[in-house]
């Protein structure tokens, strides 16, 4: 399971959440969204174990995480194909197969023997896709993992992380600032509210059949005092 | 392109070194070889030297202080300097310390080396410590603030182990400061080992230069020179090959 519990978090100096607590769906998409700002980010690097809360705790499912990070993050001195061989244990057969099977997914079959600095924003941005999916995650983090690729590039994302879903059914949660983006993929969809962040609202969801309501949310409120 | 400016390179060398010793010929023709040996004296005092057992014994004796020297202010340049690295509160305290043992010149420690060890008592070794800690101190602290912290976050979400992540993050992230720290180290090092045993005297090849200064044989000291030289060279560029010039290895 997994459980943000009674979480205070101050950063610089400024308290970006005050006893919050969140209880994401397990083996479901939960789309986080908030104005920029608002401590989507903090959540997830709280969740990866990147950052601890001030205050609360964090419940952490078993198993593999995958994040995909605002940044690419991959290693410049790594080719394409590289940068997600050395994560894989060297005696699992057949990685480099896999390797491979998932850069022709995200549509970098072409550019494996690449370095990061002769690629674009966006097909760095699809290696790290790549990755966060490597190690078939039972937890997988992804903080705006679509900006800044194109439409179609988009589309073939979405349908790779909703294949992968459906083959394995990691819990995910995934920041966004695109409501229409949250729809296609979320079965959840959380807006945090507050500043600090107090509590969060669950918008409607086509997935979901539900009504459209972005501009009267409150399916349901939680305040925790 | 880089093939032709290699070439032009090693062109340079070698016209620049004809030069050199043509200059070198032309002004020794005016002075006695007491003031200035002539190349063919130098070279001449060098093949003599070399048949000698004490120029065989003063290259090993000042090679195994270098070597010692050049040891503990690695071992402890690297070891301190990752400490700072970490904690700059350690940094800011180390910092003005180890920019007064930079500021104080060898020669000074020297003196002082000799009048608390004795020029027995591994003097010149300390010396060439005192010389290159700075060098290790500020190279690794400087390579370990540097550490790309986004690349090592995301190491340790994907659980890849320190081991892989030494070799994949660490290793080519500190690279350049090591080819750095370790080019200017064996560089430096020889010219202070030498100019320490010139100080100490009795043994090393700066203590028979010294002896052959005041019999006033300057064909020898000429010839030790350009031994001293090429010795510093030759070090240097072993690291570079070492070290540089190929990338890093992937983990297959």
């Amino acid at each position: 399971m997994i459980r943000f519990d009674r979480l205070s978090v101050t950063y610089g100096g400024k308290s970006v959440f005050a006893n919050f607590s969140f209880q994401p769906a397990l083996h479901a998409i939960t789309c986080l969204m908030g104005r920029s700002g608002v401590g989507k980010t903090s959540l997830l690097r709280i969740a990866a174990g990147l950052q601890q809360p001030d205050d609360g705790c964090v419940i952490r499912p078993e198993g593999r995480v995958g994040y995909v990070f605002q940044e690419p993050r991959l290693l410049p001195w790594f080719t394409v194909e590289e940068n997600l061989m050395w994560l894989l244990p060297n005696r699992s057969v057949q990685r480099k197969a896999r390797v491979r099977a998932l850069l022709d997914a995200v549509g970098m079959g072409a550019e494996t023997a690449l370095y990061p600095a002769q690629l674009s924003g966006g097909m760095k941005q699809r290696v790290s896709l790549a990755r966060a999916f490597l190690m078939s995650p039972r937890f997988l983090l992804m903080d705006e993992p679509f900006q800044g690729l194109d439409k179609q590039t988009r589309m073939n994302m979405y349908g790779l992380l909703l294949s992968l879903w459906e083959a394995e059914k990691p819990t995910v949660l995934l920041v966004t600032h695109d409501l229409e983006e949250a729809r296609t993929l979320g079965h959840h969809i959380i807006k945090l509210t507050g500043s600090p962040v107090t509590g969060y609202t669950e918008l409607a969801n086509k997935r979901m059949n539900m009504e459209d309501e972005w501009n009267e949310p409150s399916i349901r409120t939680e305040q925790l005092a | 392109m880089k093939a032709s400016t290699t070439n032009l390179n090693k062109r340079g060398y070698l016209y620049t070194g004809i030069g050199l010793v043509t200059v070198w010929g032309i002004v020794a023709i005016a002075y006695p070889a007491v003031v200035l040996p002539s190349p063919y004296e130098t070279l001449l005092a060098l093949l003599e030297l070399s048949r000698t057992a004490q120029f065989w014994h003063s290259l090993g004796v000042t090679f195994w202080r270098l070597t010692a020297g050049f040891g503990l202010a690695l071992v402890s340049g690297v070891l301190l300097g990752s400490l700072v690295g970490h904690k700059l509160v350690a940094y800011q305290l180390l910092r003005p310390a180890v920019l007064v043992v930079q500021a104080v010149p060898p020669v000074s420690w020297m003196l002082l080396a000799i009048l608390w060890f004795g020029v027995g008592g591994g003097a010149q070794i300390v010396v060439v410590f005192l010389a290159l800690f700075p060098i290790f101190f500020f190279h690794i602290a400087q390579a370990v603030r540097q550490l790309p912290t986004d690349l090592l976050e995301m190491a340790k979400v994907y659980e890849t182990g320190w081991i892989k992540t030494i070799r994949a993050i660490y290793v080519p992230a500190m690279k350049p400061y090591w080819i750095s720290a370790l080019a200017i180290t064996v560089g430096m090092g020889w010219k202070t080992i030498v100019m320490a045993e010139v100080i100490s005297g009795q043994t090393g090849v700066g203590a028979v230069m010294n002896t052959s200064r005041i019999y006033l044989q300057t064909d020898e000291v000429m010839a030790w020179s350009f031994v001293v030289a090429c010795l510093g060279v030759v070090s240097e560029a072993i690291v570079r090959k070492l070290s540089g010039g190929e990338r890093h290895d992937p983990i297959r």
